[in-house]
């Protein structure tokens, strides 16, 4: 067990030691003494939604606590009889309020709606002589030595305990209590058990016939005495506020404001039946003969002002939202009527029983409140009427058997402890949120509508039944802002001053506003507009696709394609035919190709002895035409002069162009002892790998291509150890990035040897600025290369100087075709801009 | 001339036309020649790599050399056996460690290469003209040149766009302008191996078209 | 796992190498030498293995239904007939060496030919795609070049300032060149960094 004290009226838990309740103010010890009082059918309408809920939680621990028998623990205490206590504390409270002990049950540590209504309930007890009376006469329909049996048996362990063992918890056991309690109604006269019912006080007839029409309540299974007056539905936080004629202690205590007229609940009313059990309608009956009797304005007030079960709901409904004020001003006079004619009543009965209250507004005030205090309290004449207060124990109220199986989210619930206690409390009215205000500004609005129209008092409208509107989505009736701000809410004036989360005095629907309108347009700054245009720049040419349309070939095209290269090979067959033999050779020759034939001649040439060379072949077989054109006069020269040629080549189809460049020029030097002198390393793979392994170490690199020879034994490279006894190192090449690697290489491992090149045309460019590093010492590029090695050696020049012709003429045909065609594209984009400034 | 060089040179004169072909589009001769010369080519290479790498290089150490060059001839031996599994997709994984040493040892070779041989050059070769030791106006306007356009050139090769609107820094229009100035000695230089690669290819048309019209004049004059 | 093996192989055999370099005439030196040796077997297996595969595929069009292709018996009946001639008499052998020579440089050499046909074809319709800045430098630049390495301008030495010009236009493509191979080495150094330091894999790329 917990140490904490559940508090029977509003359950919330509170410290052991604590004296009252933290939230209603509930005093446990006065109730915990004066527990005789209380009738055990309210107690059972309050626990009437407790019964699914252990007792552990609900009740306190303590042995002053009024719901702890012989110190026993709650877990052993039935829900009935939690129900009786709660009865019998109500009893006493009302008996405080008649004998002034208004404090006691008000203080102003309270802070929950519902504590000020349990508070308003424990006055309107005290100071309703109608109250009184029903309520003494339904004491009176108990048997009083039950009523003491009961009481004593809460001091008593022992006999309680027996009564606790022996009465059942559940529902059916319950119910047939209250069956014994009203043997009217269930023609249970003779039995033994059963104890003649009393008559009921007029107004709970009143409910009774009221709530005859009321047919949605027949599916919540809720006993027609206790929907007299269904009118608004429990959903609607915004029950009408209907004036009704309090005493003057309550308009005193300021609490009303203006109400809604009550042509909503009647129409409410109307929608609502329920056939109430014939004691009810006796009960409400007699009540109402007692009204009559005893104060006709009572009765005026009761005729006018319409109690529906929901409304009584609402009345402990504390955080129902108020209406607001606008639109309730026409209502005001109707309300001002009814209001003066409670109040008539209520003065009426302070004149009786004298009181202070709790809390002092003048009416001008109350009419100024835009929310009424008790908020979905059903302010018809009979509200506190419709309370019906536990007197005894024999004021069971019949329990729904079926509400075991109710699903309540009790502890919301019971933060709002009910002065009624319902049997058949149905699902949607135990599952009530009371702090829940999001429906009540539309319920208001709703019920202003309906109260605008004059002609609602007479004409029943369509509506939808409550339960139906109690399941709808919070959602669509009310916003959240509402909401949300009324739970931040604290009070700052009136008689809440201070208190936070209390049923705002501000009409909620002031506070309502319409749902915030998002705007879909995206601001954009000027610089994020740049970064949108310059990311379309690159975007947009990517994605626009083209449709391309096989374009038929044109005449014109198919022209072009047949005689442009029918002109190039015409003008160079032709030139084969021309005799070539008085050509002007150049007389501008490139620096690099003399420097070359300085080399080559000069410095392979300046010992007696041969030199070796090796000739690294770096080209393709599609380069032989020009190599060998350049080539030819230096292989010559070397060839002439005895020197040793070693060829190797990085690529398969070198070694195949360096053996026909080289018998090629061996075909010109016929003394030249070719096979002797000329060694073929082959093929070297690997490229970068395979030239650094070389460069390294040559002979274990390549050992030919001879397998039964070991060409490194014997001449000439048998003297050959290191790439360094090399005199020079010529590199034929027709591609720029393998003779990079070659010069890189070169420059990396030997950087002290002499590397000269022979290029193509196409692979110089990129190879001249290692000219002007000096990594290359001599080159000779293209066929003009090959003309200037020809022209200083003096060597033949016929077939260089042929083939320099013919390409002369090319030459002049490829610029020929540049510039025609860069003239054609001219006139025609000329033309075509005119034709579109034409069709403009 | 004798029949073994006739044939060849009728060999090789039937490939030429076969090749030649091509002027008037794609065709079956054309696609026989390229057939087979790539056959031819690629059966040369291999025969290449059979008897310069794989005898010399693989399987002689394992029978003439000593143990301990035959425990060193493990590791290439293992690195070229696991390069067969690439073959297949199943086992490619397999060979991907002796593609990893191939990559890493000639990345091992580039990264020096290049950084001593061309990078350190280059620069050394750009600095110069300005060098305190020789200063030639000559030198030193061709110097600014080189590096004006060595620069530019660099600076062309920019992956990011450029604003073209009114409200550029300094900085963007700098970077616009060099990659004019880059541009045009882009240009050039292209323009250059254009030219270069037509000159080639000229003179391929110029001597291949020679052989044909020497072939048919032999062939026609006996 | 399988992948740090492979960067360690990778950036091992790097290293070993770089060290080699920087230590001549050390057992880092000798071990270097073996590392290229082994690289050279490998590199040449790999491209006896891409010939393998080159012919499984020409195999496969000839002897499938699928996509059969008339041309690849040729390359079939070439590439046995070299092989064979060239494994069974050698490569130093004159017929094996007349036979692919022949064949090589003549299709080789036919096939620049028919570029420079393609080439006169581009030359005119070279203006008429793109009229930009790079494509007026690179078509001046392109008939410049060709006046110049046809020889042309080079004809005048009597006429004044040619010599000059002809420098002067000979010079002029150094510039670019130059910054276009500091552009490949920096990039190849970059390359080589990033597979050094496994940053990159080409070798596990699926």
């Amino acid at each position: 067990m917990t140490d904490k004290i559940t508090c029977p009226q509003c359950k919330t838990e509170n410290n052991f030691s604590s004296i009252k309740c933290v939230n209603c103010g509930f005093n446990f010890q006065i109730n915990s003494v004066d527990s005789g009082s209380e009738p055990d059918w309210l107690a059972l309408l309050r626990d009437s939604n407790n019964e699914d809920q252990s007792t552990e939680s609900n009740l306190p621990d303590t042995n002053e606590n009024f719901f702890d028998l012989n110190g026993r623990s709650d877990d052993e205490v039935p829900d009935w009889l939690n129900r009786i206590r709660d009865i019998k504390q109500f009893d006493e409270d009302f008996k405080k309020i008649e004998s002034g002990k208004t404090e006691e049950l008000h203080p102003l540590t309270s802070t929950d709606n519902s504590d000020l209504v349990n508070s308003l309930r424990d006055e309107d007890q005290h100071l309703d002589e109608n109250s009184i009376d029903w309520i003494a006469s339904l004491r009176d329909i108990q048997k009083p030595v039950d009523e003491e049996q009961l009481l004593n048996s809460e001091k008593d362990d022992e006999s309680h305990d027996e009564e606790i063992s022996n009465l059942p918890p559940e529902m059916d056991e319950i119910k047939k209590d209250w069956q014994i309690e009203f043997p009217i109604s269930l023609e249970l006269e003779n039995d033994e058990n059963v104890t003649p019912a009393e008559e009921f006080p007029d107004w709970l007839s009143n409910i009774t016939s009221k709530s005859k029409n009321d047919e949605n309540l027949n599916d919540l299974e809720i006993p027609n005495w206790l929907t007299p007056n269904q009118e608004v539905p429990i959903d609607r936080a915004n029950t009408p506020i209907e004036p009704f004629n309090l005493p003057e202690w309550l308009s005193k205590t300021n609490f009303l404001v203006d109400e809604e007229p009550k042509e909503s609940s009647e129409l409410e009313r109307s929608d609502e039946t329920e056939n109430l059990p014939d004691w009810i309608n006796d009960i409400n009956q007699n009540k109402e003969k007692k009204t009559l009797d005893e104060s006709p304005s009572d009765e005026e007030s009761e005729g006018s002002v319409e109690a529906t079960f929901d409304s009584v709901l609402l009345f402990n409904k504390l955080d129902m939202s108020p209406e607001s004020k606008i639109g309730d001003e026409f209502k005001l006079d109707e309300f001002d009527s009814e209001l003066n004619e409670l109040e008539q009543k209520i003065n009426a009965l302070e004149r009786d029983q004298p009181e202070e209250p709790a809390f002092i507004l003048d009416e001008s005030e109350l009419k100024s409140l835009s929310v009424k205090p008790f908020i979905g309290i059903d302010e018809s004449e009979d509200w506190f009427d419709n309370i019906q207060l536990p007197t005894t124990s024999d004021d069971l109220i019949e329990v729904d058997p079926h509400h075991h199986k109710v699903k309540p989210k009790i502890e919301e619930a019971d933060k709002h402890v009910l002065p009624f206690k319902f049997d058949n409390v149905p699902d949607w009215l135990e599952n009530i949120d009371f702090d829940y205000n999001e429906i009540e500004p539309l319920q208001s609005m709703e019920e202003e509508k309906i109260s605008d129209s004059s002609d609602v008092d007479n004409i029943e409208k369509g509506k939808l039944p409550e339960w139906l509107k109690a399941i709808r989505p919070i959602e669509v009736v009310s916003p959240d802002i509402s909401r949300l701000k009324s739970q931040k809410i604290i009070e700052k004036s009136g008689p809440l001053a201070g208190l936070q989360d209390v049923l705002t005095s501000e009409s909620i629907t002031k506070t309502y506003s319409p749902p915030p309108a998002y705007s879909v347009t995206i601001d954009v700054t000027d610089k994020q507009k740049s970064h949108v245009r310059i990311l379309e720049e690159i975007i947009s040419p990517v994605v626009q696709f083209n449709k391309s349309k096989k374009k038929s070939k044109t005449i014109l095209h198919r022209m072009e394609f047949i005689l442009i290269p029918a002109f190039l090979l015409l003008i160079i067959t032709y030139s084969l035919f021309v005799d070539h033999t008085n050509l002007k050779f150049p007389e501008i020759l490139p620096a690099e190709a003399v420097r070359f034939h300085n080399l080559a001649t000069g410095y392979l040439n300046r010992n007696q002895s041969p030199s070796h060379v090796l000739v690294v072949f770096e080209t393709e077989a599609s380069s032989y035409p020009e190599i060998n054109l350049i080539s030819v006069g230096f292989f010559e020269n070397l060839f002439l002069n005895n020197h040793w040629v070693t060829s190797i080549a990085t690529n398969p189809n070198g070694v195949l162009v360096s053996e026909r460049i080289l018998r090629d020029s061996y075909l010109n030097v016929p003394s030249y002892n070719f096979e002797e002198r000329n060694t073929n390393l082959g093929y070297l793979p690997g490229y970068g790998i395979g030239i650094q392994a070389f460069l390294s170490n040559p002979k274990t690199t390549s050992p030919g291509i001879d397998l039964n020879l070991n060409i490194w034994e014997k001449p000439p490279l048998s003297e050959i150890n290191t790439i360094n006894d090399f005199d020079m190192i010529v590199l034929v090449t027709d591609n720029s990035e393998n003779a990079k690697l070659w010069i890189e290489q070169i420059n990396l491992l030997v950087p002290d040897s002499d590397l000269l090149l022979i290029s193509s045309a196409k692979a110089s460019p990129l190879l001249q600025p290692y000219l002007q590093t000096n990594q290359i010492d001599g080159m000779l590029s293209g066929i003009i290369g090959g003309l200037a090695f020809n022209l200083l050696s003096q060597s033949e020049m016929n077939n260089i100087g042929r083939y320099w012709a013919i390409l002369q003429l090319g030459a002049i045909v490829f610029v020929f075709y540049i510039l025609a065609g860069g003239v054609i594209s001219i006139f025609k984009k000329a033309l075509t801009s005119d034709n579109i400034e034409k069709n403009k | 001339m004798n029949q073994d060089q006739f044939f060849w040179l009728l060999f090789s004169f039937i490939l030429t036309i076969m090749v030649f072909s091509y002027i008037f589009g794609d065709n079956p001769l054309f696609r026989i020649a390229t057939y087979l010369f790539i056959g031819v080519a690629s059966a040369y290479v291999f025969v290449l790599i059979f008897y310069q790498v794989l005898i010399p290089k693989l399987i002689m150490p394992i029978f003439t050399g000593d143990t301990t060059q035959r425990i060193i001839q493990i590791i290439p031996i293992t690195l070229s056996i696991l390069l067969f599994f690439k073959l297949s997709k199943r086992t490619s994984s397999v060979g991907n460690i002796s593609l990893a040493f191939l990559v890493g040892s000639g990345s091992a070779v580039i990264l020096t290469s290049a950084f001593s041989g061309t990078l350190l050059p280059m620069i050394d070769m750009i600095t110069e003209p300005f060098s305190l030791n020789s200063l030639n106006f000559q030198k030193l306007i061709g110097g600014s040149i080189l590096l004006l356009g060595a620069i530019s050139s660099l600076l062309y090769f920019q992956f990011s766009t450029i604003i073209t609107s009114d409200n550029q820094s300094i900085f963007s229009r700098f970077m616009h302008y060099s990659k004019t100035v880059g541009t045009v000695f882009i240009g050039i230089t292209l323009g250059s191996i254009f030219a270069g690669v037509i000159i080639s290819s000229m003179l391929a048309l110029i001597e291949r078209l020679n052989f044909i019209i020497t072939f048919i004049y032999n062939l026609m004059s006996g | 796992m399988k992948k740090i093996i492979l960067v360690i192989v990778s950036s091992l055999s790097g290293l070993l190498l770089i060290l080699g370099l920087f230590f001549p005439g050390t057992i880092l030196d000798r071990i270097r030498i073996y590392i290229l040796d082994w690289a050279i077997i490998v590199g040449a297996i790999a491209l006896a293995i891409a010939i393998i595969n080159l012919l499984s595929v020409h195999w496969n069009k000839v002897f499938t239904n699928e996509k059969r292709d008339y041309a690849s018996p040729f390359f079939i009946v070439g590439f046995v007939t070299v092989i064979l001639i060239g494994i069974l008499l050698g490569p130093n052998n004159q017929f094996f060496v007349d036979l692919t020579s022949t064949t090589i440089i003549t299709v080789e050499a036919s096939l620049l030919a028919v570029l420079a046909l393609t080439l006169s074809l581009a030359s005119f319709r070279f203006f008429t795609k793109k009229q930009n800045l790079l494509a007026i430098v690179f078509g001046i630049s392109t008939i410049i070049f060709l006046l110049l390495f046809s020889g042309i301008l080079s004809l005048g030495e009597n006429i004044p300032l040619i010599k000059a010009l002809n420098n002067a236009l000979n010079s002029l493509p150094i510039a670019g060149s130059t910054g276009i191979l500091i552009g490949i080495s920096l990039g190849a150094i970059l390359t080589s960094l990033r597979i050094f330091f496994g940053f990159d894999r080409p070798y596990d790329r699926k």
